[in-house]
């Protein structure tokens, strides 16, 4: 019994797993830290998978679980992401080819969305998954209004970020 | 277009990203949970 659960539950991931790669994209910058995360949401919304009752949908259900996973880590090693600069982000991303100005400008913006904190980055995932701030609000534990206000709080600090660099063109 | 507008654009294309198969996932699961 306990094989076809593991069964059911790993055919799941495996199908959607892409909604756990969109929070490494945002929470890691190497491509050993993106699978260390992926492997520690996989573990944690597998725990709570006896807890998942069928009329949810999967990944309506199990983002969530991946998102504070991803918040628990980062806040957890805070030090350790602090330490993560502009450079080092950009270094990283040098894997993806930058085929026009245009993609060029989105590794910018997902650099700036990396100097984000924790919360922040969980927020700007819900934004980019069209989350109504209803979702996002009880999924954080925040008012909505707090969401709104942290939500331009977000756009004016990515602006800033990218300005400091003087490279991105609106 | 702003940055959000941009970013969300590009986030709802297909990307490809690593594709675990359901082995990879079974492995990952029994390992030991750093949290």
């Amino acid at each position: 019994m306990k094989k076809e659960i593991e069964n059911e539950f790993t055919s799941l991931l495996e199908l959607h797993q892409n909604i756990l790669h969109k929070i490494c994209k945002l929470y890691t910058t190497d491509i050993d830290s993106h699978k260390d995360l992926f492997q520690e949401m996989a573990i944690q919304i597998w725990k709570a998978y006896p807890t998942f009752r069928g009329d949810a949908k999967f990944t309506s259900w199990a983002y969530r679980i991946g998102l504070n996973t991803a918040i628990t880590i980062y806040r957890g090693s805070k030090r350790k992401v602090g330490t993560v600069n502009w450079d080092i982000s950009i270094e990283n991303m040098r894997y993806e080819e930058y085929n026009s100005e245009e993609e060029c400008q989105l590794q910018l913006i997902y650099a700036a969305v990396r100097q984000l904190n924790d919360i922040e980055k969980a927020l700007i995932y819900m934004y980019l998954e069209d989350r109504d701030y209803g979702e996002i609000s009880e999924t954080l534990g925040i008012s909505e209004v707090n969401v709104r206000v942290k939500m331009n709080r977000i756009k004016t600090k990515i602006k800033t970020i990218i300005a400091k660099k003087g490279t991105y063109h609106e | 277009m702003n940055e959000l507008d941009l970013l969300k654009t590009h986030w709802q294309k297909e990307e490809d990203f690593i594709k675990f198969k359901q082995e990879d996932i079974i492995t990952m699961i029994h390992k030991s949970s750093r949290v």
